[in-house]
């Protein structure tokens, strides 16, 4: 043997090497990608969202800045324009700055669990807006086929310390050897690519488009009801305003031509009785004349014209919520509507949808 | 124990620090106890197995080569391939023989219910009988003097690189590496470390990330365009490549750190030019067992042309069902003793000369379109390889020449092309001239900076996606 400990040096050195390149750029890598989590890939979309809701509250904070957070599905992801919606806070004069923090195929129970760890984290949010879909209550949708997080997977936010770092590092870099997660940091990184007008092929395969809405298959799924009730009961234990909005469904879906979605009534009766019952505000973005078949990229998602659009409403609702107006559109299906707290003002207004069949 | 696991990356070490601490003699029996071991690791219960098969193949080594006459010789190598084949046939084949059989006389309205014997299949049992069979042949082939120790033996068939998936070693080649006395190398560790990095990129940076792309094509190939089905066909390609290639590389590669040189399995398979040297250049050490111990006993080549052609054929036949029980494997060996026999033919016709050597041979215009028809033939016939049974092969070749629907994943397709691409360029380095003279050009600090790049891959890769290598279930 060539001088057995010649030989032995020689490996150890060449392990050594190897092994403190790799490290110094799993360290690197990790602590240089923006927002990016020390997460597997279970769990990435969810931690990913509140990596990043992190970093804004810490810069709002510096601001002394209040932070508006929207949770909620792509439907508002895609929907809202940050920064459309921060000039109609800004010219309000209101001291809160957004952050969309809806995450694609994200319904209640994610947006539960992500919320836990935000507060966890530290986060507090002065406000919360929640954009629901009229068919995340539909058991039957494909919608939440896209749900990869594991629903019972709440895990908290690790911080990028060396231990953390030399711990966690490989399996929070797999991410990005992973086609779906891979695309996830460049969609969410990029806000859903909602400021983007004219789309090219990678960021609309990785956007992906809306599932088809079919009013044969609605069924109601009273736990994807009771996620939303859970949504409602955290906030209000931690003390944090929360106010509903229906997010927009192309008035005339391609596929089945001048029919519009028939359930969009059905499902959103039912959130208006959560809000009305907890007095809570209730926008409703899907009434009719708001959105035209322009402002829409596929079924459910709209498209850059359409998020500024979406943007400058919410604007001008959360600008009466701050100043205590309490506004609910509803339906005239409520035998007896509920009053908020006496100090906040009540606008209810009424809010129609197209019927089934539209021009008979 | 398998290669990309923390148990061997505990082993290892310990094994290495061991190694170099004692001398010649405690070197080879630490080897021996560490390779049962690693064994064990998998199910002590089949180390009895294991044990068996060296001791039938030891002692009937030495009865051959004491043996006084011919017939003698014969009916002792004779024991051992009976001995290791019905080894073989229990473990391995004996609930596809038995179901085959009760399915042909149902055919044949007979109401036949075939017993399943619940067996597991002994890991590795399909490379290290094929080696200690060689070994007693090789004796009674006058080729080689049987060892007379049989803990050196028993090394030879244990060596826990090459233990569970090969490379299919000779005697000849391993076993004087064994008995004497070993000079580890500089350049040993310098390259048995490289080869090391490499062998985890394929497995765990190219094979494993392309496998679950793969495996949904399979079994989902429903909702897949046929051109997603004609791409998945190609990735399954280098996803076996890179899982058997990289296997091979580790087994190499640790081999190194000990001093002992194993042989060469792959040789840039998919750059082949022509069939027959794609099954030169693939899984090398199988594919010279077979020609060794089945073609040339069959008459190879001297028994007429159409003999030649029948003897490729039924050589690759045995060759696929070496692979597995399944009628699968036998189709694919029979597709690609087809193609051989056909090459052939076609030689004989033309009068063009087969190229013996491994070495590269010049590239023409005419060389990238040769070299993308014969991986196309690999790889249409790695689909009846990859397939669980035969309905789902022809479902899935009927989907990809339908033609409809074409390439829908067309993101996750754009997303596997870097690793397809490191996979070419890493044979290019590893095999090529130009490669390895430009290899050898660069710096050490420099190669460290290489392959520490590649393993913070393979370490992010490896974090969050263990796959087993496919090769094992042989």
């Amino acid at each position: 043997m060539q001088g057995r400990s010649t030989i032995v040096i020689s490996l150890l050195l060449h392990a050594l090497a190897i092994g403190i390149v790799s490290y110094i750029l799993i360290i690197a890598t990790v602590s240089a990608l923006p927002h990016f989590p020390l997460a597997g890939k279970r769990n990435f979309k969810l931690l990913l969202r509140t990596q990043m809701s992190l970093d804004q509250y810490d810069e709002f904070r510096s601001e002394k800045m209040g932070m508006l957070v929207l949770l909620g599905s792509s439907t508002f992801e895609r929907g809202i324009n940050e920064n459309t919606l921060d000039s109609a806070l800004r010219a309000n004069h209101l001291s809160l700055r957004p952050s969309n923090s809806a995450a694609m195929g994200m319904f209640a129970r994610m947006n539960v669990n992500m919320l836990r760890i935000m507060l966890a984290s530290g986060i507090r949010p002065q406000r919360i807006v929640y954009g629901f879909f009229s068919d995340e209550l539909n058991g039957a949708s494909k919608t939440h086929d896209n749900t990869i997080d594991s629903v019972s997977a709440v895990t908290g936010l690790k911080s990028k310390s060396l231990i953390n770092l030399l711990q966690s590092g490989p399996e929070a870099l797999s991410t990005m050897l992973n086609t779906g997660t891979f695309s996830m940091y460049n969609y969410m990184l990029n806000h859903a690519f909602n400021e983007t007008d004219h789309r090219n092929l990678y960021q609309q395969l990785i956007g992906g488009s809306g599932a088809p809405i079919l009013d044969s298959s609605f069924q109601f799924d009273r736990q994807y009801f009771q996620d939303l009730v859970d949504l409602v009961n955290l906030c209000r234990d931690s003390n944090i305003p929360l106010a509903l909005c229906n997010t927009p469904i192309r008035p005339n879906i391609k596929s089945v031509l001048a029919f519009p979605y028939a359930h969009r009534l059905e499902a959103y009766r039912i959130v208006e009785q959560l809000a009305t019952s907890s007095g809570l505000p209730l926008w409703n973005a899907d009434a009719d004349g708001l959105f035209g078949d322009g402002d829409f990229a596929d079924i459910n998602h709209v498209n850059a014209g359409g998020a500024t659009k979406f943007a400058r409403i919410l604007g001008e609702r959360i600008t009466e919520w701050y100043a205590g107006t309490i506004h609910q559109d509803v339906t005239d299906s409520l035998p007896s509507p509920v009053l908020p707290s006496p100090q906040t003002f009540l606008v209810r207004r009424m809010t129609t949808f197209t019927p089934y069949y539209h021009g008979n | 124990m398998i290669f990309n696991s923390l148990a061997f990356a505990i082993f290892l070490p310990v094994v290495l620090a061991l190694y170099y601490v004692l001398p010649f003699k405690g070197q080879n029996r630490m080897l021996l106890v560490a390779s049962l071991f690693f064994y064990a690791w998998w199910d002590w219960r089949f180390l009895g197995l294991l044990a068996l098969t060296i001791l039938i193949d030891f002692y009937a080594s030495h009865a051959v080569y004491r043996a006084k006459t011919h017939k003698e010789k014969k009916r002792w190598m004779l024991i051992s391939i009976i001995s290791n084949i019905t080894v073989l046939v229990i473990f391995k084949y004996s609930n596809f023989f038995v179901q085959s059989f009760a399915s042909m006389l149902t055919k044949m309205g007979f109401a036949v219910h075939a017993p399943i014997l619940q067996l597991v299949l002994p890991i590795g049992i399909s490379f290290y009988t094929f080696m200690s069979m060689a070994y007693v042949i090789d004796v009674y082939r006058g080729e080689l003097t049987p060892t007379r120790h049989l803990f050196d033996f028993a090394l030879f068939v244990c060596y826990f690189p090459h233990l569970v998936a090969g490379p299919i070693l000779r005697a000849p080649q391993l076993l004087p590496q064994l008995t004497h006395e070993r000079r580890v190398k500089l350049e040993q560790i310098r390259d048995g470390v490289a080869l090391i990095v490499i062998g985890y990129v394929r497995k765990v940076l190219i094979a494993d990330i392309i496998a679950p792309m793969v495996g949904e094509a399979f079994t989902q190939m429903d909702s897949f365009g046929s051109g997603d089905l004609i791409l998945r066909m190609y990735l399954f390609a280098i996803q076996l490549y890179g899982d058997f290639a990289g296997y091979s590389d580790i087994a190499r590669g640790v081999s190194k750190l000990f001093g002992i040189e194993l042989n060469l399995n792959f040789a840039t398979p998919y750059l082949s030019q022509n069939i027959t040297e794609f099954w030169r250049r693939w899984h090398i050490s199988l594919s010279s067992w077979l020609r060794d111990y089945v073609y040339i006993p069959l008459g190879g080549n001297r028994k007429g042309k159409f003999r030649t052609y029948v003897n490729n054929f039924l050589t690759m036949l045995i060759g696929g069902l070496w692979h597995g029980a399944n009628w699968t494997y036998v189709v694919w060996g029979g597709l690609n003793g087809l193609y051989l026999a056909v090459h052939k033919a076609y030689l004989d016709i033309t009068g063009k000369p087969q190229k013996q050597s491994l070495e590269p041979a010049r590239w023409t215009f005419a060389t990238p379109f040769k070299v993308f028809f014969i991986f196309t033939l690999a790889a249409f016939a790695f689909i009846i390889f990859r397939s669980p049974n035969f309905s789902s092969a022809a479902a899935y070749i009927a989907k990809m020449f339908s033609f409809h629907g074409g390439i829908t994943r067309i993101g996750s397709s754009i997303f596997i092309l870097p690793f397809v691409l490191l996979s070419f360029l890493i044979d290019v380095a590893q095999y090529t001239r130009w490669g390895e003279r430009f290899v050898a050009r660069i710096p050490m600090w420099q190669r460290a900076i290489v392959f520490g790049i590649l393993f913070a891959f393979v370490l992010a890769a490896g974090a969050d996606n263990s796959q087993p290598f496919i090769y094992f279930q042989f």
